[in-house]
């Protein structure tokens, strides 16, 4: 009997206009993202190529990432370039493609197009299973036969979510296999493992939404009247809740500047080269080098005291936003590619790492200085450090939803 | 009759269940982004303040052989734009500040920095929610103004009384908007209350003029979306028919257009980036600079190659009489040629880019949310004026700098044949304290009018054009 239903709502679907125009939209939407944010993923390569520390040069700085162009997240930070000198850091700005229009409007890569779209196209296959089937008469007839209402809810689920999974993957896929032909787009096999696992997880997060429209549908009398809730817990659930998270943070976890901070560090330590330099012509000597080790665990002892708040902040914020599932998938999301809080904090790490490094060489007076290199996490590690925590969340969520939907279904009046 | 229609359509969505949802939604949600981006703003201004009284202490102890040595830089901060509480813009993405040095000006790291961890999930500003919240819910009350009732009944009982069609329609915009406008206009009030009693300098300027305008400009907006959404439901004769338009009304105005728009514009319009004009314009400096160091390094052969050890030391030697207007004659014509290159190559950049800002623009004014976001973020000087007068203070505060201290010291370098390399150093007196101070001058409301009157005339259209579809429309509506 859920064969049956499944099959008669995939041909419903297949001859309802509402589903051509909608999966036309997702695919144009789609197709135009991962162009976009390829030419963006380019431009910013190019500008890497210029910017490329010479050999022997003390700089930290990380080609962009090409899983960014999926999942921007925070790459165009993580590939800022930081020089190490006898000051500490000195952080220049990123690479740029040129559009800074991103800054206007968000940067329209594939995550925000699941997290926005994907989720409103899912409400909008949900939204009138039940209370259209209502409205038209037939769901009683269905129902005065041998079909039970948790199979009912199982085959429209099954069917609708086959209308949206099969051909939104198959278009990410064309979509992913075209920039790929691109020669400066390298995707090696890891890149293309995490991929798959960012479209696992899209599709996770369509079925939630999915479930969700079952759930509010089989609440309701009239579609109507559950599209209208919909599209506002959609509002709340997509824009309202993962900011809030952010929003609330900042008034609980009160973070230090460090830009004050980093600025007045420079004053200082500027004022001493100059003034040894002034009064040596030169700065070397032990006394000197013993100062410098010392004023550099003084920076980085300041350093530390900064990023415990900024993490703790970090830390809140993410737990309240991780409440909605929209929240949820972008740090899921932007964990597996590498583009993620994460991924940066580890970056960080390693830099602070490589300036020790660079500045007992410059006490050695050893040249050149070795090149920087970093590794990104593997998948298990970002499982492990918390992106199973947002994976688990949503396919939770999808269970839970889907049990309310049933549960709300077997009380629906289907009269 | 319209003012009964009016008052009907008012109380209908009173008494519904969307209105309190909405109601709540704008009292709890614009307050608060505003609460928030001012503690945000505030924090930003301290930090300028602290960055600003640094970099002055910096450059008021300025010694003139650090500026000899070229060990010197002075930082220009950007002061952060008050209103970017209710619209961020750009304000995250341009730089804190600019270095000015004797080879020129190189931007420093945005504001974002550090902040760019908590930028994940997007940001949340008043403007945000307008565009795409409240548009959203705009669309959503208008949905049903027609095809409701007509799925009801209740139009052909309407229209079989002495009801003109038009006074209908204007009548069910007219109470449609007005229970949208008054919790959006309550909320936005309690937001600059709320501000106020946190010291929000409101009357400072034409602070209260801004403010005046964004919440005209966020009102005729959302009325555009509401009539959008009324045209929309006077084109189909069901509900979930002109919900689903609707929505993809709503994702191509607020997703795709403003997208595509720039895309397109880079295309047809490919701009280099800054980084590559940045290192074209070292290029030629280097390139002009060796230039005049190989030719002064001749000169200076030709000139002193015969004359006795100590000549060039000697300013009343004949050879010195010589050298002297010969070397700073040499070195105007190399900071002509090298001003009038760089000059040339910022020209074309900007060329460039304006030609492609200007198509960007142009396409996307196809979006009222497009028009509506860049009028605003550069009523509230986050905008692209604001990064336009930016970078115009950048180009003068270098020139000023050149004249009043890197101009000051002449540096000689002269590349002697057999490879030799010398360099000569000159420098006069510089008062560190009278320094040309960084200031950006930002533009006036009637020049950001001026400069968005494309913005101004989508909005108009956005109006006009649904209305006058929706108003055809309906007159030839089938109410049975």
């Amino acid at each position: 009997m859920i064969g049956t239903i499944v099959k008669k709502e995939i041909a419903a679907n297949l001859l309802s206009y509402k589903f051509f125009v909608v999966i036309l939209l997702a695919s144009v939407l789609i197709f135009t993202s991962l162009f976009v944010m390829a030419r963006d993923y380019k431009a910013r390569l190019a500008d890497y190529q210029l910017n490329k520390p010479a050999v022997g040069d003390a700089t930290a700085v990380l080609p962009p990432n090409p899983l960014s162009i999926l999942a921007k997240g925070l790459d165009e930070s993580m590939a800022r370039s930081i020089g190490v000198n006898v000051t500490g850091f000195d952080v220049q700005s990123g690479q740029k493609s040129g559009n800074i229009v991103y800054a206007f409007f968000p940067a329209p890569d594939f995550v925000y197009i699941v997290k926005l779209v994907m989720s409103l196209v899912a409400l909008l296959f949900g939204f009138d299973q039940i209370s259209r089937e209502k409205e038209n008469g037939t769901l009683k007839m269905m129902l005065a036969n041998s079909v039970s209402r948790a199979s009912l809810l199982a085959g429209k689920w099954i069917g609708n979510y086959l209308s949206l999974a099969v051909p939104f993957t198959l278009v990410t896929l064309l979509g992913i296999a075209l920039i790929g032909l691109d020669p400066a787009i390298r995707l090696s096999a890891g890149h293309l493992g995490r991929l798959a696992l960012l479209i696992a997880l899209s599709l996770v997060y369509i079925a939630l939404f999915l479930s969700l429209g079952l759930l509010v549908s089989a609440l309701t009398q009239r579609s109507a009247s559950s599209l209208v809730v919909l599209l506002f817990l959609w509002a709340g659930l997509v824009f309202i809740l993962p900011n809030l998270g952010t929003l609330l943070a900042r008034q609980i976890v009160n973070v230090p500047s460090t830009k004050a901070l980093s600025e007045k560090r420079q004053q200082i330590w500027t004022s001493e080269i100059l003034m040894v330099y002034a009064k040596n012509g030169e700065w070397n000597g032990q006394a000197w080098n013993e100062r410098r080790v010392s004023m550099n665990r003084e920076f980085d002892r300041l350093e530390e005291d900064y990023r415990r708040q900024a993490d703790r902040l970090v830390r809140l914020s993410k737990t309240i936003n991780r409440i909605s599932p929209a929240g949820g998938f972008i740090y899921a999301a932007t964990d597996i590619s590498g583009t993620g809080i994460g991924e940066d904090y580890r970056l960080k790490q390693d830099i602070i790492r490589y300036k020790n490094q660079i500045l007992a060489d410059m006490i050695r007076e050893k040249r050149p200085y070795p090149a920087f290199t970093y590794h990104y996490r593997s998948v298990g590690q970002v499982l492990a450090e918390g992106g199973l925590i947002d994976v688990a969340w949503l396919l939770t969520a999808v269970i839970l939803v889907f049990a309310a939907g049933a549960s709300a279904l077997k009380r629906y009046d289907v009269r | 009759m319209l003012k009964t229609i009016v008052k009907k359509e008012l109380l209908e969505n009173i008494f519904s269940y969307r209105f309190p949802l909405f109601a709540l939604l704008c009292v709890v949600l614009i307050p608060l982004s505003m609460f928030v981006n001012n503690a945000q703003y505030a924090k930003h201004l301290r930090d300028y303040g602290e960055q600003v009284r640094l970099a002055d202490e910096a450059s008021s102890g300025l010694k003139m052989q650090d500026v000899m040595a070229g060990r010197v830089a002075i930082k220009g901060f950007r002061r952060p734009a008050l209103l970017s509480i209710f619209a961020q813009g750009f304000e995250n993405a341009l730089p804190r500040y600019y270095q000015f040095t004797q080879d020129g000006y190189a931007q420093g790291e945005s504001a974002s920095g550090d902040e760019s961890l908590l930028s994940t999930q997007g940001k949340f500003d008043f403007v945000f929610l307008v565009q795409m919240v409240i548009s959203l819910i705009g669309l959503l009350f208008a949905s049903d103004v027609i095809s409701g009732e007509k799925e009801s009944g209740t139009l052909r009982a309407m229209l079989s009384n002495r009801l003109p069609r038009d006074a209908v329609l204007i009548g069910k915009i007219g109470g449609g908007f007005g229970a949208l406008l008054a919790p959006f206009l309550v909320a936005f009030v309690l937001g600059v209350l709320l501000l106020l009693t946190g010291s929000f300098p409101l009357f400072a300027g034409d602070t209260a003029a801004r403010l005046t305008v964004l919440a005209l400009a966020a009102s005729v907006f959302v009325l555009i979306y509401y009539v959008i959404g009324t045209m929309v439901s006077t084109s189909s004769s069901k509900t979930r028919t002109s919900l689903v338009a609707i929505l993809l009304i709503w994702s191509g105005f607020q997703l795709v257009i403003p997208k595509l728009s720039d895309m397109f514009a880079a295309l047809i319009y490919p701009v280099r980036t800054e980084t590559q004009v940045s290192l074209e314009k070292s290029l030629v400096n280097n390139t002009i600079e060796t230039e005049t160091a190989k030719e002064l390094g001749r000169q200076y052969d030709l000139v002193f190659g015969s004359a006795k050890p100590g000549t060039a030391d000697d300013p009343k030697s004949p050879e010195r009489q010589k050298w002297d207007p010969l070397r700073d004659d040499i070195q105007l014509r190399a900071r002509e040629k090298k001003a009038q290159q760089i000059a040339a190559i910022e020209e074309t950049y900007a060329q460039q880019k304006r030609r492609q800002q200007n198509l960007a623009v142009d396409l996307s004014l196809i979006s009222p949310s497009a028009a509506f976001g860049r009028l605003v973020a550069d009523i509230c000087e986050t905008g692209d004026l604001a990064r336009a007068k930016y970078l115009e203070a950048v180009r003068a505060h270098q020139k000023a700098l050149d004249n009043a201290l890197f101009g000051k010291v002449k540096r000689t370098l002269m590349l002697h044949s057999g490879g030799r390399m010398t360099m000569a150093l000159q420098a006069e007196p510089v008062d560190p304290k009278n320094l040309p101070k960084f200031t950006v001058t930002p533009a006036s409301l009637p020049d950001t009018f001026k400069e968005n009157w494309r913005s101004l005339l989508a909005l108009a259209f956005w109006l006009v054009a649904p209305f006058a579809v929706a108003y055809t429309r309906f007159r030839n509506y089938d109410v049975r």
